[in-house]
C-alpha cells in the first residue's frame, strides 16, 4: 500500500525554538490515524509543518509520495490535502456560504453547489445558516462547519486539529459518524489530532503518541490494550 | 449655497478616486505605498502622451491604469515583495521608488509644467441659478463608477472574497490554498494602476510636472487613514474631508482647509485607530 | 551560593574616557583641517554640510535610537530657520533677535513636539506603528503649506533671502559649523553610549517588556523627541543666519526626504553614520548636479530603495561588519572572548533583599473580575486572594482565559470590569508601567527581552526598575537580589553575559526574561509558562529556583503551565479555569484528585461535568 502523508526526521519549529526534534510517521492510504499527546507535545506544530505554514529546519514530509517540505502552503493544500485548523479557523466576518467557497476555490461553481448540497446533507443545520456571519455561529456549529469546509472539496487527505475541543457528546458523536461516513464512501485518509480519547477510540485504526517533539509510541487500534495505552500517555 | 454643496461633492468625488487604490493596497497588504503619488503623476503623463500624439483625450484613461498596472507589478516583484513583514521600511522603499519615477519622469518629459487635451471639455452650463462645468459631472460620474464597480467586485465576485479573506486572515487564507504572493501582487498593481487612472482623470485640475503627484499622495493618505479599512468608510471619509477643506478654504482660508484635511485624520486615529470603519462594524 | 564579589580592575569607563579623547582629537583634525587649504566657496558648502550633518544625527537619536520613525526633522528645522528669517527682515538684524529667534523657536519645536508626543505616545488604544509617521508627516505638510501661504511674513515660495547677517568670514563660519557638529555629535554619542542610551535602545528593540519592567516609556519618548526637535530649531537658527536665505524648497519636503536618506545610507542607530551621509550628499550634490544633472537624484533614490532592501542597518554598519568578519577570518576577534571570560567573575554584585515583608500577608486581592472580547466572554466574575510565600499554580485547556487573566493583572486596561489590588493598592486603570512599580512582575509565556542588548544589559536595565539612569555616565557594576543571581549562576547566563540576547539558546533566553524579571524584586511574580522548551534539567533548576524564592517569603507567585508534573511539584495552591470561570481552588492534593482537573487536562467536554 501506498503512503499518502510521511514525515522523516522532521525538525521544526518557533525561530529559535525546537518543538519538534526528530518526528517520523507514515500514514497509509485510508488509514484514520490518531496523533495524541498533551497540549505542548507538539502536534499542531507538527500540522503547521506538514501544511508549510512552519519551515522545517530538516528532515522530509512526503504527502502523496512527493517532497514538500519547503513548498509553499498553498502548492501544498491543492494536492489534494484539505485541513481544518484549531484556532482562528473562520474568516468571521463573512458568510458561512462564503467560509465554504474560500475552502474550494479548485473547484468549479458546480462542483463547489453539488459538494455543498453533500455536506448540507451531514449537517442539515447549516442550510439554515449559509447567510450568516460565521463568526456569530456557536462553537459547536463551527466545529462542524470547519469539518465539513475540509470535506467539501472531496480531499484524498483530511488534516483535523482538535476539532471536539470544548463540545458536547452530542456533536462529538455527529462529527466521528460523518467522517467516518465519509471515510467508507471515499476511503478518505485522515489524521485526526487530540486528545480525547473517546472520540477516537473505535474510529480511528492507528494512533501515535506525541511526547517533546517526537513520536514516542505508534499502535493499532485493533490491539485489545490501544485505549489504556492513550489514556497512560494522556493521564496526569 | 448650492455651489458650495456641488463643490464638497465634486472634491469629495476626486478625493475618493485618488484615494482608493491607496485603500486597497493598505487593507489587502498592509503596506502603506508612498509611490502612489508618483503613480498619479504616471497617470498625468500618461494624458501628456496622448496629447502629444493628438490622439483621442479618452484613451489617456485607459492607457494610464495600464501603465500603471504593469510598473506596480514590477515594483511589487522586486521591491514590496521583499519587504513583507518590515512595513515602516515598505514605507522607505516606496517613498525611494517615489523618487526614481520622478527622476525619470523629469528626463523625458522635462521639468516644466506640461498641458494636455481636456477629456471632457465644453462651457459650463446652469442648473437653477449655478454653473456647472462638465468636467465636475466628469469627476463625480467617475467616482461612481469606480465606487459601485469595486463594491460589486468585493461583495459579489470570488475575486472579492480572496480579496477579503486575505485581509481577514491571510494565514488562513493561505491554509485553504490562496497564494497570498499572488494576491499581493494583483493588489499591488491594481493598486497603481487605480492610482495612474486617477492622475489621469484630475489632469484638468493641475497642470502635469514631475511634483504632481506630491500634494496628492498626503491628501489621499489622511482620506485612506481617516476611513480605516472599508469602501463605505472611504467614501464617508472623503466626503468628510472634502467637505471640511472646500467649507474651510471658502469661509476662511486655503491654509486652514489644508490643515483641517491633515488634523481631522490625526485627532480621530488617535481616539480610534481604525478610523471610520469603526462605526460601521458595530452595526 | 554566590559571592560578593567587588572589583578593582580598572573600570572600563575609564578606559573609555582616554580612547574617546583620543577619537575626539582625530575627528576634530579631520573635521577642522580642510578649512586651512580649501577656498570659499567649498568650505562655504562644507559649513551647509556640518549643518545637514548635525540635523542627520539628531534625527538619528530619534529614529535609529528612540525607533520614532519621524518625518518632522525638516519641519522643525525649519521652524528655527524661519523664526531667524522673519526676525530679521521684519525687526533688525542683532544679537538680540538671534536671541529672540532661538527661543521662540525651541520653544515653538519643543512644544509641537511635545503635543505630537502626548498623540503618539499616550494614547491607551493600541496606535499602529504608522501613527507617529503619519504625524510627522503630517507637520511637515502642514509646515510647507504654511511658509508657502504666509504672505509677506513668510515670503510665499520665494521666501526671504538676503537678509542682512553678522560679518564673518568663511572660515570663522566654518570653524563655528566644525565645532557645532563635534559638539553635538560627541554628545550623542557620550549619552546613546550611557546607561539612558541603553534605555533608549531597549525601547525601540522591545517597548512592551520596557512597560512590564516599569520603565515610562511614553514620557522618555515625547521628552527625546522633543529636545531633539528643539535642538533641530535651533540648529535651523544657525542655517538661516549662515546662509541668510529661507525657502519653502529648502526647509520642506525636500528636505525631509534628504533627512530620510541621509539617515538610512549612513546607518540607523549609529550617529556617525548618518552625520558623514548628510556630509557626503550634501558636498557631493553640487558637483553631481552639474556633471550628470538629470540622474543624480535618481541615482540617490535608487541608492536609497537598495540599502533598504538589501542593507537595512546601513552602508557604515555593513562595512564595519565587513571589516570585523575579515579581522575575524585572520583570528583577531578571539582576543574579545577571551576577554569575556576573564570577567566572569566579576559580572554583578549580589544583594540580599531587605526583610521588610512578611509570609502569609495578602498581596493580590482580585474581585469579580471580568474580561469581554466583543461578544466572547473571556473572563466571568473571577475572584482571587493571594498571599506572599504562596505558589498559586492556574491551569485549563486552551482558551480557558488563563493568559487573559494575567493580562488583567499587570495591565489596567484589560478588564471589562471587577477590581485588582495589589499589595490593598488597586492597580485602577493604570498603565503596565506603573502596576510594575506597585510590584507586579510578568514573565511572558514567549521570552520578551531585547534582542540588540547583551544578557548583561537586559538584566541590568531590570535592576533600575524603571528609574531614569545617568543620562551621561555608563555605570559597569550591576547589583542584582539574590534570585536574579540565582537564576544567572545556575541557568548559565554569565557565560553569554556580553553575548547579543538575539544569540543566545531558548532555554537561555527563558532564563534572561526570569532574570529580568526577578531583578524587579517583585512581590507578586508571574510566570506564563516559564518551562516552555526547557529540557528536563532546565525545569527541574528553574523550579528548584523558584521554590527558594518562596522559601523568603516576599513574594507571591502566579504560575500558568502545561507540565501538570511540574505544577504539581511547586504549587501550594492550584486554581482550575474553565471557559473564563474557576471551577476548582484548592491544594495540590484536591485538586489533582478531581474529576475536573482529569478533564481539563484531557480536553473533554466540560459542560456536562458541570451540571
Amino acid at each position: 500500500m501506498s503512503s499518502v502523508l510521511s514525515c522523516d526526521q522532521l525538525h521544526s519549529g518557533y525561530g529559535a525554538v525546537e518543538v519538534l526534534s526528530g518526528v517520523s510517521l507514515k500514514i497509509q492510504a485510508s488509514d484514520i490515524y490518531a496523533l495524541v499527546g498533551k497540549n505542548g507535545a507538539g502536534k499542531t506544530t507538527l500540522l503547521q509543518t506538514i501544511l508549510g505554514v512552519l519551515k522545517a529546519t530538516a528532515g522530509s514530509i512526503m504527502v502523496f509520495e512527493k517532497e514538500v517540505a519547503g513548498m509553499p502552503t498553498h502548492r501544498i493544500v491543492t494536492s489534494g490535502l484539505a485541513c481544518a485548523p484549531q484556532e482562528k479557523a473562520f474568516f468571521n466576518d463573512l458568510t458561512v456560504d462564503e467560509n465554504l467557497r474560500l475552502g474550494s476555490l479548485s473547484s468549479s461553481k458546480s462542483e463547489f453547489v453539488s459538494g455543498r448540497d453533500r455536506v448540507i446533507e451531514m449537517f442539515p443545520f447549516i442550510a439554515n445558516r449559509l447567510r450568516q456571519r460565521a463568526g456569530t455561529l456557536s462553537g459547536g456549529e463551527q466545529a462542524m462547519v470547519k469539518v465539513a469546509r475540509a470535506l467539501l472539496p472531496k480531499p484524498k487527505l483530511v488534516l483535523l486539529d482538535e476539532v471536539t475541543e470544548g463540545l458536547q457528546p452530542l456533536t462529538i458523536d455527529r462529527v466521528r459518524d460523518v467522517l467516518m461516513r465519509d471515510h467508507t464512501e471515499r476511503n478518505t485518509t485522515i489524521l485526526v489530532v487530540e486528545q480525547n480519547v473517546d472520540f477516537v477510540a473505535g474510529f480511528a485504526t492507528r494512533y501515535g503518541l506525541m511526547e517533546r517533539g517526537q513520536i514516542r509510541a505508534e499502535g493499532s487500534f485493533a490491539e485489545a490494550d490501544a485505549v489504556d495505552r492513550i489514556s497512560e500517555h494522556l493521564s496526569i | 449655497m448650492l455651489e458650495l454643496a456641488l463643490n464638497v461633492i465634486t472634491t469629495a468625488s476626486v478625493f475618493f478616486t485618488v484615494s482608493v487604490g491607496l485603500l486597497i493596497v493598505l487593507s489587502i497588504m498592509g503596506v502603506v505605498n508612498l509611490a502612489h503619488g508618483a503613480f498619479l503623476t504616471i497617470g498625468g503623463y500618461a494624458a501628456v502622451v496622448v496629447s502629444q500624439n493628438g490622439w483621442n483625450p479618452w484613451f489617456s484613461l485607459p492607457l494610464a491604469a495600464v501603465v500603471g498596472f504593469i510598473l506596480g507589478l514590477i515594483m511589487e516583484l522586486i521591491v514590496a515583495r521583499r519587504l513583507y513583514g518590515r512595513p515602516l521600511d515598505t514605507i522607505l522603499a516606496t517613498w525611494g521608488l517615489a523618487i526614481i519615477v520622478t527622476q525619470i519622469l523629469s528626463d523625458q518629459f522635462g521639468r516644466s509644467a506640461q498641458f494636455v487635451d481636456e477629456i471632457v471639455s465644453g462651457e459650463p452650463f446652469q442648473i437653477a441659478d449655478m454653473f456647472v462645468s462638465p468636467y465636475k459631472i466628469f469627476t463625480i460620474g467617475v467616482a461612481l463608477v469606480l465606487g459601485v464597480g469595486l463594491t460589486l467586485v468585493v461583495r459579489y465576485t470570488n475575486v472579492g472574497i480572496i480579496a477579503r479573506a486575505v485581509i481577514m486572515n491571510p494565514a488562513l487564507a493561505r491554509t485553504l490554498g490562496i497564494n497570498t504572493n499572488c494576491v499581493n501582487s494583483i493588489t499591488f498593481a491594481l493598486g497603481s494602476a487605480l492610482a495612474a487612472f486617477a492622475g489621469a482623470v484630475i489632469v484638468p485640475m493641475s497642470s502635469v510636472d514631475p511634483h504632481m503627484g506630491t500634494p496628492w499622495v498626503v491628501t489621499a493618505f489622511m482620506v485612506v487613514l481617516a476611513a480605516g479599512i472599508s469602501l463605505p468608510a472611504l467614501l464617508l471619509s472623503a466626503v468628510g474631508l472634502a467637505a471640511a477643506q472646500v467649507l474651510a478654504t471658502y469661509f476662511l482660508a486655503p491654509v486652514v482647509g489644508s490643515l483641517l484635511v491633515i488634523a481631522f485624520p490625526i485627532l480621530l486615529l488617535r481616539l480610534f485607530p481604525d478610523g471610520i470603519s469603526t462605526f460601521l462594524r458595530s452595526r | 551560593m554566590p559571592t560578593v564579589v567587588t572589583s578593582d580592575t580598572p573600570s572600563p569607563a575609564q578606559s573609555r574616557v582616554s580612547r574617546l579623547q583620543i577619537w575626539a582629537a582625530f575627528a576634530s583634525f579631520l573635521v577642522l583641517a580642510p578649512s586651512l587649504v580649501l577656498g570659499g566657496y567649498s568650505s562655504g558648502l562644507l559649513v551647509q554640510a556640518f549643518i545637514f550633518g548635525t540635523v542627520a544625527l539628531i534625527t538619528d537619536i530619534v529614529w535609529g535610537y528612540s525607533g520614532v520613525l519621524t518625518f518632522a526633522s525638516a519641519a522643525m528645522f525649519g521652524i528655527g530657520a524661519y523664526a531667524l528669517g522673519i526676525l530679521f527682515v521684519h525687526l533688525s538684524p542683532s544679537l538680540a533677535a538671534v536671541a529672540a529667534a532661538l527661543a521662540i523657536a525651541v520653544i515653538a519645536a519643543g512644544l509641537l513636539s511635545a503635543v505630537i508626543g502626548w498623540l503618539a505616545f499616550y494614547s491607551r488604544t493600541k496606535v499602529s506603528d504608522f501613527y507617529v509617521a503619519v504625524v510627522t508627516l503630517g507637520v511637515s505638510v502642514v509646515f510647507e503649506q504654511a511658509v508657502l501661504y504666509g504672505g509677506a511674513t513668510t515670503g510665499g515660495s520665494n521666501g526671504l533671502s538676503g537678509f542682512t547677517t553678522f560679518s564673518l568670514n568663511n572660515q570663522s563660519w566654518y570653524v563655528i559649523g566644525g565645532i557645532g557638529l563635534l559638539a553635538f555629535g560627541g554628545t550623542a554619542l557620550r549619552i546613546v553610549g550611557s546607561d539612558f542610551g541603553l534605555i533608549l535602545r531597549a525601547i525601540r528593540d522591545n517597548e512592551a517588556r520596557c512597560r512590564y519592567i516599569g520603565i515610562r516609556t511614553p514620557l522618555i519618548k515625547t521628552v527625546v523627541f522633543s529636545v531633539c526637535n528643539a535642538l533641530l530649531a535651533a540648529v535651523g537658527v544657525f542655517y538661516s543666519l549662515y546662509t541668510t536665505v529661507v525657502a519653502p524648497s529648502l526647509v520642506g519636503m525636500t528636505l525631509a526626504t534628504n533627512v530620510l536618506i541621509w539617515v538610512i545610507l549612513g546607518g540607523r542607530a549609529t550617529i556617525i553614520g548618518p552625520a558623514l551621509a548628510a556630509i557626503l550628499v550634501t558636498v557631493a550634490t553640487p558637483q553631481l548636479t552639474t556633471t550628470i544633472p538629470l540622474y543624480w537624484q535618481g541615482l540617490l533614490g535608487l541608492t536609497f530603495v537598495l540599502v533598504v532592501l538589501f542593507l537595512p542597518r546601513g552602508i557604515l554598519p555593513a562595512i564595519w561588519d565587513g571589516i570585523k568578519s575579515a579581522l575575524s577570518v585572520v583570528g583577531l576577534n578571539t582576543t574579545i572572548m577571551a576577554k569575556a571570560n576573564a570577567n566572569a567573575d566579576t559580572l554583578f554584585e549580589t544583594r540580599s533583599p531587605a526583610l521588610s515583608s512578611v509570609a502569609g500577608q495578602t498581596v493580590l486581592d482580585v474581585l469579580d473580575v471580568s474580561k469581554r472580547f466583543g461578544s466572547f466572554q473571556a473572563l466571568t466574575n473571577v475572584s482571587l486572594t493571594v498571599q506572599r510565600g504562596e505558589l498559586l499554580s492556574i491551569v485549563g485547556p486552551n482558551g480557558a482565559g488563563k493568559t487573559s487573566l494575567v493580562k488583567c493583572i499587570s495591565d489596567g486596561d484589560e478588564r471589562s470590569s471587577g477590581s485588582i489590588l495589589i499589595g490593598g493598592k488597586s492597580i485602577e486603570h493604570n498603565a503596565p508601567e506603573l502596576i510594575t512599580r506597585l510590584g507586579v512582575g510578568r514573565k511572558f509565556q514567549a521570552a520578551s527581552i531585547f534582542e540588540t542588548l547583551t544578557v548583561g544589559e537586559c538584566i541590568k536595565i531590570a535592576t533600575w526598575k524603571g528609574e531614569v539612569p545617568s543620562i551621561w555616565n555608563r555605570h559597569s557594576n550591576v547589583v542584582l537580589p539574590r534570585g536574579a543571581a540565582e537564576v544567572a549562576e545556575t541557568l548559565g547566563l554569565k557565560h553569554v553575559w556580553d553575548i547579543s540576547a538575539k544569540d543566545i539558546s531558548h532555554g537561555q533566553r527563558q532564563a534572561l526574561e526570569l532574570a529580568m524579571v526577578l531583578a524587579l524584586e517583585p512581590s507578586v511574580l508571574i510566570l506564563d509558562e516559564p518551562t516552555a522548551g526547557l529540557t528536563t534539567h532546565e525545569r527541574s533548576i528553574v523550579g528548584d529556583v523558584l521554590m527558594r524564592l518562596l522559601a523568603t517569603g516576599q513574594l507571591a507567585i502566579i504560575l500558568i503551565e502545561h507540565d501538570f508534573e511540574f505544577v504539581k511539584r511547586i504549587s501550594t495552591r492550584i486554581v482550575v479555569l474553565v471557559n473564563g470561570q474557576i471551577v476548582a481552588n484548592g491544594t495540590v492534593e484536591e485538586v489533582s484528585n478531581s474529576e475536573i482537573v482529569r478533564d481539563a487536562y484531557l480536553g473533554r467536554s466540560h459542560k456536562e461535568n458541570m451540571k
